[in-house]
Order: structure tokens, then sequence, then C-alpha cells
């Protein structure tokens, strides 16, 4: 059996044994919600029809219900979709890269940073959708064989690198959320004494038998899994910059993109990670699995990666002036000057300044600003997406095309709208879904646990 | 600030009352360098923009070109006009470049004549009126009293296409149908007669006015056999005597124009406009002394210029929503009304200086006498201080069944005022600052360069004295060891095969867009372009494939102080100069040969042909928007809404009118919601044109083929045709020094080119003397 350094921080608090592991993680799904989760819901719910009535307007009467025009052809809808794919960033990479790493923290959060996953790269991939002014045509995006002429996709265009990029990040994100589901459907299963339940969660754990052989395989595609899933947490957000990188526009036409957004992703990733998980586990009584120290960890990967935007963010700043190129050098001195000079230093605070506070040990243990600024950080993502997409083509090569871009309500409404949909997803996951990977945690329990680490610091 | 004056060379301000005075100040310095006498001394009140310098340049250049020169002004004063007169006289231009034997039959009329009208009707000497093609009720200023006097007629008859005010006040309402479903002929200039046959049969149940006349004449030829008859005049000296009278009817039927001699023309048609003796126009010494007595000297009072604008024109045609999209050429403000000042003025005076979306123009009342307007205030830099410019030919009635109603704006003829019989087009005025805002749409919010290379202009003398190297410099791009390389040497892509076979592409001369917008609209009526109104113009959506931008200059320019190497202030480069010089550039798509939007498309729906169009698949786009991201010209035009069915473009689209829907192009598609679309350098022209000479069974002939905007183009300026034909004056416009592409370091290679812009300025003026 494995030991830890009794000077590492316990990662399961308490007096626990592996059956009241169990008991915590099953009792939301057992269990009558609270009065919060029916208002947080109902909230929840009210917001995403309320986006999905924007969306179904947008479908109906035209792509001009939005605030685009002919100088800023994409604006809240593409940062919209960068924001949610970057924030589906940190579940894969905590599942897959952590645990190549062999990081047992990540036990406690990678299940709801998984689903997390999952619900943001689904609202992500609403955008490039409903972003099309004939979503009727969107299969066209697909390398389908067909009776056009044989008509097939452009390969030159980034947008349809995209395309695979999300659609394989998506898939297999969602092979290894629900392998990982399957030997926690079967606790549920057993446990389950309603019919109903008990036939659902027998079908959703594929009459997993619990037997060493199907461990062994587990572990096995598990490791397989995250072998796949790593690269993909790379590329994804590569080939999603390159929609700019590879343009001829003044501050999208960059080679520091693709490492630049990667980083960006994994810190907006973690940011919205620390604020649901926050909420989480004070809800549903979880404060002994995800500990202060599984914070202090998330705002550490928070700080680390934060500085590397900042780094990035001044480079391309540096870069655009002592290139010399006239159209360059002005896109970056108008983000910052401009007339979007707000958009730009509202991303400058939140995701430079204010997440440097991490590095004092107190704030990075204390829930309350962690939470605080997790939250900065994912207003200041959203803005650092807004500023790259917005202030770039609003004012490039020639004057007389500048102009600005004002969003509608139907922006702000599908905005709000999938914020909506991925709480009503999170909230349901987290009352029919294990939110930990309880069979897993329990393979640190000795280890890592509190009880029995004080046992062996006492023999 | 006019069409002319923004095309000027040199330009000088001055306010509407100090024109005589600068006729004068001319005549003197021309007086003076040719040795005659001066007359008085006229000088300007408040010579903020170097007028009187500028005045003695042009006397030089004037004198430099005499006898092929002219001196020309649009003063309705009797007494200014004599000093030009005089002043051509100096420069012996009578005989050369003024040609009084064949004189124009353009602007006619006289208001002098319509206040004696006037005058009879009210005293009840007129018992029937007949109103052809006319509003005089709108159009004459209120202080004339039409519409008291019209009270007075018994009889009055309307023949009008429309209904209007006029019409509303008739007992008959005679419906003349288009002119374009009749006869007619006109007398513009000379001995040219131009002859107008029916393109169309009637589609309403109609009569044009001259049958209705001979009808009631109880003359039963029709307007044709009548028009037949009256033009069959003996041959003159350029027919062929042989050719038969029908036949030559014929002629002039199909050309459209017949040469007849002028005398045959003023014989029978308008004896009563004998031309003009130069004995007659040209003034003694006598009455240029009483003329320049009779100038008076321009005042400090606020003055208002009531102008017509280049679309609306006098009104006629106010209700076609082509004409109110079609940008103004220089304030691109489109579908309003408004009153126009120089921006110092209005800062001045707390008004809004910026336009775009959400920047709403402040308000004015301008009190002209008793009469007064409210109007939002557009600034306009160059123009003169102290001045508020109006145009005339809004607020116009739209007379429908269920009543009267106003277009756009105010009726600025009502308030113009009569002196001596005749009507002002300026007039001293005060204005108020109303607490009121008011949306303004217009089509661009930036209005200077930035100090970018984007609209290539150098000097006469630079032109001539320096090589291209100087005036419009090969562009290099520095390659990955810092070694500045033509652009050909840094190559990312192959090349399309682009040196066989046909390349279409376009050259636009600088030098000679006047900025008009006859383009514009021409491209509207050819490929089906949607009208999309005030509303999305303001929300930057503008379907017009081609543009013009309008640039001014502005003081902050590093170029204009010789230092490009100096820090620049771009927020004061944003602002144009207080009187600017201005420049015009058409853009429409520059059909890349590595066009960025093509590789961008998921789906292919942007391609390159094998004749270098960049083309657009309607059916294949899906509305990725992302061709029109990357397009560094942003000429991509995306389809927001359905504008043939949608609810929004009820009263704009002609698509949704059984009527309207006549204007749509049936060779070109009507594009659906939610697709990109872009200049197609009229591809359906150039397939016909193809066929045409296919079917000759001869090679295309250079010119033959014309894209809506080069066949509108008044002066010429937009020429189409193959690059790859030899013999092409787009392929030799294309290799002239003066042949650029715009933003060329991108590295897109456009087979649009444009022709550097040479402006003889007033340094230029002052060597050349």
């Amino acid at each position: 059996m494995q030991k830890e350094s009794a000077i590492r921080e316990p990662l399961i608090l308490g007096d626990k044994t592996y059956h009241q592991i169990t008991e915590d993680v099953c009792a939301p799904v057992e269990g009558k919600a609270n009065k919060y989760w029916y208002i947080v819901f109902s909230i929840a719910v009210i917001v995403a029809l309320w986006g999905v009535g924007c969306i179904l307007y947008t479908i109906g009467r035209g792509i001009g219900t939005w605030g685009l025009n002919t100088t800023v052809d994409w604006a809240w809808d593409i940062t919209n979709f960068v924001w949610w794919v970057g924030i589906g960033h940190a579940g894969t990479l905590i599942s897959a890269v952590l645990l190549l790493f062999r990081q047992k923290w990540r036990m406690a959060i990678n299940r709801s940073a998984e689903a997390m996953t999952i619900f943001a790269v689904m609202m992500a991939a609403l955008f490039p959708g409903i972003h099309m002014g004939r979503i009727w045509m969107a299969y066209w995006v697909f390398p389908l064989p067909n009776q056009f002429g044989s008509l097939w996709v452009n390969f030159n265009s980034p947008l349809l690198w995209d395309v695979f990029a999300i659609s394989t990040y998506f898939s297999v994100s969602l092979v290894f959320w629900y392998i990982g589901l399957i030997p926690d459907f079967a606790t549920i299963r057993d446990r389950a004494v309603k019919p109903v339940s008990k036939m659902a969660y027998s079908v959703l754990s594929f009459g997993w038998t619990g037997n060493a052989k199907a461990w062994i395989r587990f572990e096995e595609v598990s490791l397989v899994l995250a072998g796949l899933a790593t690269p993909l947490v790379f590329s994804v957000h590569s080939i999603v910059s390159m929609d700019f990188a590879t343009s001829v526009i003044p501050g999208w036409h960059t080679t520091i993109f693709p490492p630049y957004f990667v980083a960006g992703a994994i810190f907006s990733g973690f940011a919205m990670v620390q604020t649901l998980l926050l909420i989480t586990r004070k809800v549903l009584n979880l404060e002994s699995y995800i500990t202060v120290k599984h914070g202090e960890y998330m705002n550490i990967v928070i700080v680390i990666t934060g500085s590397i935007v900042g780094v990035a963010y001044l480079s391309e700043l540096f870069i655009s002036w002592y290139s010399g190129v006239e159209y360059e050098g002005y896109a970056f001195l108008n983000r910052a000057t401009g007339p979007y000079w707000w958009a730009y230093w509202s991303m400058m605070t939140c995701n430079v300044i204010t997440p440097q506070l991490f590095w004092f040990k107190k704030v990075r243990r204390s829930l309350m600003a962690s939470f605080i600024l997790s939250i900065f950080v994912n207003i200041g993502m959203w803005f650092e997406r807004f500023v790259i997409i917005v202030t770039s083509l609003h004012r490039d090569f020639l004057p007389s095309n500048w102009g600005m871009f004002h969003p509608t309500f139907v922006d702000i409404g599908i905005f709000l709208g999938t914020i909506g949909i991925f709480f009503t997803l999170f909230l349901l996951f987290s009352r029919f879904f294990p939110v930990l990977a309880l069979n897993e945690l329990k393979s640190i329990l000795k280890s890592s646990g509190d009880n029995y680490k004080k046992q062996h610091h006492n023999e | 600030m006019s069409t002319t004056g923004s095309n000027a060379d040199v330009r000088g301000a001055i306010k509407p009352s100090e024109q005589g005075v600068v006729a004068l100040m001319l005549h003197n310095e021309v007086a003076k360098l040719s040795g005659s006498a001066s007359v008085g001394s006229p000088s300007l009140v408040n010579d903020d923009n170097n007028v009187a310098y500028k005045v003695s340049q042009a006397a030089k250049d004037l004198l430099n070109s005499k006898g092929k020169s002219i001196v020309v002004c649009g003063s309705n004063d009797p007494n200014v006009q004599h000093v030009v007169n005089a002043t051509n006289q100096m420069l012996s231009n009578y005989g050369s470049t003024i040609d009084t034997t064949n004189a124009t039959h353009l602007r006619k009329g006289s208001e002098v004549s319509v206040a004696e009208l006037i005058s009879r009707m009210n005293s009840g000497q007129v018992s029937a009126l007949l109103v052809i093609d006319a509003d005089p009720l709108y159009s004459l200023p209120a202080s004339m009293g039409f519409e008291a006097a019209a009270g007075k007629v018994k009889t009055k008859i309307a023949f009008a296409e429309k209904p209007n005010s006029t019409t509303a006040i008739c007992n008959y309402i005679c419906p003349t149908g288009h002119y374009l479903e009749n006869w007619n002929d006109a007398n513009p200039v000379g001995g040219e007669v131009s002859f107008a046959q029916p393109v169309i049969n009637k589609i309403y149940n109609t009569r044009q006015w001259q049958d209705s006349l001979l009808n009631w004449m109880g003359n039963d030829q029709s307007y044709y056999d009548y028009l037949h008859k009256a033009w069959n005049l003996p041959a003159t000296a350029q027919d062929d005597p042989s050719v038969v009278f029908a036949s030559r009817w014929n002629t002039y039927i199909h050309d459209g124009v017949g040469m007849m001699t002028t005398a045959a023309v003023v014989d029978d048609v308008v004896a009563s406009e004998t031309p003009e003796a130069e004995s007659e126009v040209v003034p003694t010494n006598a009455s240029i002394e009483q003329a320049a007595a009779a100038i008076g000297a321009g005042s400090s009072d606020w003055e208002v210029d009531f102008y017509l604008k280049t679309a609306i024109g006098a009104g006629n045609d106010a209700g076609n929503p082509w004409l109110q999209e079609l940008p103004d050429p220089v304030t691109k403000v489109v579908w309003d009304h408004y009153a126009t000042m120089n921006p110092a003025d209005m800062k001045e005076a707390g008004l809004n200086t910026m336009m775009g979306e959400q920047q709403r123009a402040g308000m004015i009342r301008v009190n002209v006498g008793d009469n007064s307007m409210e109007l939002p205030v557009v600034a306009l830099p160059g123009q003169k201080r102290g001045t508020v410019g109006v145009a005339l030919g809004y607020g116009k009635a739209k007379v429908t069944e269920e009543g009267v109603e106003r277009l756009i704006g105010k009726n600025a003829f009502a308030v113009l005022p009569v002196s001596n019989g005749v009507i002002q087009y300026s007039a001293s005025c005060t204005y108020d600052k109303l607490e009121m805002r008011y949306n303004i749409a217009s089509t661009q919010s930036t209005d200077t360069m930035m100090g970018r290379k984007i609209l290539n202009e150098t000097t006469l003398s630079d032109f001539e004295s320096n090589g291209k190297d100087h005036w419009n410099p090969e562009i290099t791009v520095a390659d990955a060891y810092g070694k500045q390389q033509a652009l050909d040497k840094l190559d990312l892509w192959n090349d399309h095969a682009i040196d066989l076979g046909h390349r279409w592409g376009l050259s636009i001369d600088l030098n000679t867009c006047i900025g008009c917008g006859a383009c514009v609209t021409a491209c509207h009526s050819e490929n089906n372009v949607p009208v999309v109104g005030k509303d999305e113009v303001n929300r930057m959506r503008t379907m017009s494939w081609i543009r013009i931008d309008r640039y001014y200059s502005s003081d902050a320019d590093p170029e204009l102080h010789g230092d490009i190497n100096q820090d620049k202030d771009y927020d004061a480069m944003e602002v144009p100069s207080e009187y600017p010089e201005i420049g015009f550039m058409p853009v429409m798509c520059q059909h890349c040969n590595h066009a960025p939007c093509e590789t961008v498309c998921p789906v292919a729906a942007t391609t390159h042909s094998d004749e270098g169009f960049n083309q657009m698949t309607y059916n294949r786009c899906i509305g990725t928007r992302y061709c029109a991201n990357n397009c560094p010209y942003k000429v991509r035009r995306f389809n927001w809404f359905n504008y043939v069915a949608d609810r929004k473009f009820t009263n704009l689209n002609p698509a949704q009118d059984d009527l309207s829907r006549m204007v749509l192009n049936p060779d070109v598609v009507v594009r659906s919601r939610g697709v990109m679309e872009k200049c197609s350098l009229c591809v359906q022209r150039v397939q016909a044109g193809k066929l045409d000479a296919k079917k000759a069974g001869e090679p295309i002939k250079d010119g033959s083929i014309q894209t809506a905007c080069s066949a509108s183009c008044p002066t010429n300026a937009i020429t189409f045709g193959d690059i790859n034909d030899t013999g092409s004056k787009v392929r030799s416009d294309a290799k002239n020094d003066r042949a650029y592409h715009l933003l060329e370091e991108v590295g897109v290679k456009p087979n649009v080119w444009y022709q550097t812009k040479v402006r003889n300025s007033i340094e230029t003026a002052d060597q050349t003397a």
C-alpha cells in the first residue's frame, strides 16, 4: 500500500470509512432536493427558456436580430463560443493529464469538472451552429458523401478544423466521463430501492459486476483514454485559435495564439471549476472531500496559467510595436486606448492583476477569496475573447469601414440563455449523478484520508 | 461643400453673399496682370481660408492658359454674371471655350414669368391653369403666394405621373404615365434633338399629356404622328440626300438623337430663343463699374445656403428608396434632411460633430426672415464658417388615397427668399440650438485616412518632376531576415493560372472619380442589391456592393508635415482639417488572386474562377461570415434578413411590391437570407458579352463588355476589361506608373487597380507662375 508523507495535507477530511464515502456521495441522488436547489433550478430553467426563445427567434428571422454588422461580422456569438470551449478545457485536463501525472487530488473534482466540460462544450458547439446564416445547411460542414456534384468541404478552412477538433474533443470527453461513471452508477443501482431508479441505473451501469477483471479493464481503458485525451486538451484550443491566427486581420494574425489560447483555456476552465465546486461542496455537504487544499491546488494552476496569459498579452503588445507594421501597431494601441479601452482594461484587471493575489497563501486558502477571484477570471476571460474578436475587427485596414458593435437583446438573451442551460444541466447532474468519483476516491482513503494519516503517524 | 468644390484642385471657402466679391477680386487680379483697369477694391470680411491668395494664384494660372480657360459662377445675380463675363473676355475665352452660337436650352425657367402668372391669377385674368409635370405648390417659395392665387383659378388641370401637392388642389388630374412609357423629344443643346420612345407598354390606363392636348384641340392625330411630322425637316448637310425621311426618322429613333441645323431647330421649335450676341453678353466698362458698385460687401452675419443634393435633386423622385439610400457624396448621410455646419462652429455651439450608430446629432432651428426650420446638424468640414447649408428637395408631399404625408425632411423651397422677382438660394439667417437629439444614419463614421496609404495622391509638380518611385513607390515587405523584398518574392501560395484565357479586372482612376455615386445606384439596379433603410444603415449594414469612401485630409496627418516617422497622434488624426482636401475612392470586391475569403470558407462557397473572378456560390453558402471578417476591404455583404419578405422592409424592398418588382434584373438571382454576397464584376454581363462574341464568331472587343459601374460612370473613371488582352485599356492602365493596388502589402493580389490621384495644388500654381 502506497504511503503518503505525514506532512502532506490529507485529501479526505474527517473520520471517513468506505461506507461513509458511499453514503456521502449517494445522499443527494437518493434523498430529496432542498428548497434552494428548486429555487436555483427554476431560475436556471427560466433563463434557459428565454435563451431558447432568443435562439428560435434568430433562426426564424435572421442573424439581423443580432447586433452584428458589415465590419464586425462576429461578436458575442464567437466570443461565447471560445469562452465556453475554454471553460470546457479544465475537465479533461484534470481527469486526463492529472491522471497521467498521478495527481491524487484530482479524484475529488474530476467528475464534476468533466461534467462541466461536457456541458460547456455543448454550449460552445451551439454557437457555431446558430451563428450560421442558414443553420439548416449546417451538415454541409461535415465531409459527407453527397449528390451535389460530389461537393467536398474546404480543408483549408480553420472553421472546418474546428468542426473536427470540437467534435473529437466532445466525443472523447463524453466517453471518458461515462466510463468513469459506470462503477459509481453500479453502486447507486445496488443501493436503489425504487424499481424505476433501479431500472434506470442498471441500464446506465452497463451491467457492471465489480469483479477484478472489470476493474483491471476499467483502469486500462481510463489510461488509454487519458492518453488520447491529453493531446486533445492542447489541440482543441490551438485549433480554435487558428480561426484567428491564420487570418489576415491585424490583431488576429498572430503566431503566439495557440499556446496563449491553451493557457487561457486552462485558466478559465479552472476558474469555472472553482466557482462551481465551491458552491457544490457547500450545498451537497462535501466539505470533507473537496477541501481547502483542493481549492489551493486549483488556485495555483490559476495563478500560473494567469501569469502565462499575462506574459502573452504583454508580448503581443510589444511585438505589435516592434514589428513596425502600421496596422498591427494601431490594432493593439486601439485595444488599449481606443473606444473599447474599457473591455481591454477589464480583461487586464480580471486576468492579469487580480489572480496575482493568489501568490499569498492566505488568499489562496480563503474560500471566499477564491470564489470572488474565480468570478473575476470568468468575466476577464469573456472579455479577452471579446477584445480579440471585436476590437480587432471594428478598426481594421480601411478607416472608412470602422465602426462599433452594439449588442441587441437577442445577443444578450442567447448568452444568458446558455448560462441558464448550462446550470440547468449541471443542477440535474448534481441530483441524478454521483458528483464525486466515489469508487476512485475510496482508493486514496487509506493513503490520504485524515483519520488513516493520523493512525500512520501514531504508529 | 458641393461635388464641384470637393473635386477642385484648390478650393476657397466663402460665404454665399461674397460670391460677387470674389468674382470682382478675380476680375481685378486678372486685370492687374493683363494691364487693364481694376474696378472697386473688393475684400472679404473674414478670409480664414486664404481665398485672396488662392484667387491671385488662380489669376496667374488663368492668364497662362489664356483662351483655353473659363471662369464660371453659379450666381443668380446679373451683376456677378457681368463681372464674370468681363473676366472671361479679358482671358479671350469668347469664341474658344465659350460658344455663343450653340446655346444650351437647359435652365430656361423664369421666376419673373411665374411671378407674373401668379399676379394675373390673383387678378382673376386666368380662368384655366394647366400644370404639366410640375409641383409649384411645393417648389415655389411660400411668399410667392401660389396657393392663394390658385384658389382664384376656376379650372385647374394637372398632368402628372404621380399625385403631389399641386394635383391635390386641382380640379382634374390626368395621369400621364412614366416617361419611359411615352414618346417625347428634347433639344438640350444646339441642333441636337433627342428622341424618346416608349420602352414598355403602358402599365396603367394613362395618356401622355401631348396626346390629351391634341385630342382636346380637336386634332385627331396621335402624338407620335405629330412628332413624326414635326421633324420631317429638309435634309441637312450631314445627311445623305438620297436617304428619304422615313429612313432618317428610323435612324433618329434608333440612335435616340438626330442632328438638325440649329436654324431649323430654332425656327421651328424655339423661335423665341435667339442666341444672344456676344455684344449683349460682354459688358462695357461702364456697365462693369455699375455692376461692381451693385455688388455689396459681405457681412459677418450668419448665412444659410440652399443647395441641391446629388441624389435627391429638386425632390422629384424623393420617394425612390435607391436615391434616399445613396449616400450624399460628402457627408455620406442617407435617408435624411439635415443642416450642415463647419465642425469648428458646431463645437463652439456645443453640437455633436461625431456621427455613428449611437452618436445622435444635435438639432438647430434655422431662422430665415419670418420662416424657420428645425433640422438636425451634420458636421461638414470645409464649409465656410458662419454658414449653414440646407438641402432643397426634401419634405415633398406624398399623396395617397389615405391623405397627404410628407416624405423625409422639411420643404426648404417654401422658405426661399425672393428679391426683385428672383428666387435667392442664400440668405442671412440666425440659428438657435435646440435641446433635442436626432438619429442620423451615415455609411462612414471615420473621416480620415489615419496617415495610411489608401488613397494615393500626389501633386502635379511632384508628378511631373519626380519619378514613380517618389509618388507611387513599389511596396516591399521585410522577409524573415529583415531584407526588403518585393511582394512577389514572399508568397505562400501557388498562383492561379492567371495568364491563361481571360482575366477580368478593373482600373479605377482616382483623378477622374468625382464621388457622385452613380455607380452605386447602377449596381443596386443591375444586381438586385436590396435597399435596407435608415435603421439598418445605422447598424452599418448597407448592402451596396460598391461604395465610395470619402476621406478628408487631417492637419495631424504626418505626411502633411513631411515626416512620417514622427510620433503619431491617432486621436488628432481622426479629426479632419477645418478646410480639408477631399478624396473619393470607389471600393468594391477587389477580386484578389490570393483571396483571404476563399481559404477560410468551410464549405468552399467562395472560390476563384478561371477568369480571375472571386465568385460567390450563393447556393452553397451557409453564412458563417468568416469570409467577410477576413476581407481586408470589408466589401462582403451578408443577408441579415430575408429582405424580400421581412416585414421591416415592406416599404423599402421593391421585391415586396408587385409593381416595383419589375425593377429586378431577371439575369441576377435575388439572394435569400443567411447568405453572403458581394460584387461579382457583373458576371452576367461578362457571360452575355462572351456569348455575343461567340455568336458573332469574333474575339471579345475591348470595351464591349461593361460592368454596371463602369457603364454608369459619368467621367469614365472605371474601366473594365480583360487584363490578358494585350490591347485592352485596363491592361495599359494596370501597367501605368500611376497604378497601384489598394492594401498591396497584405499580399492578396487584387484584380482591381487604382490610378494615383494627381492634384494641381496651390504650391504647383505658385511654381508654374
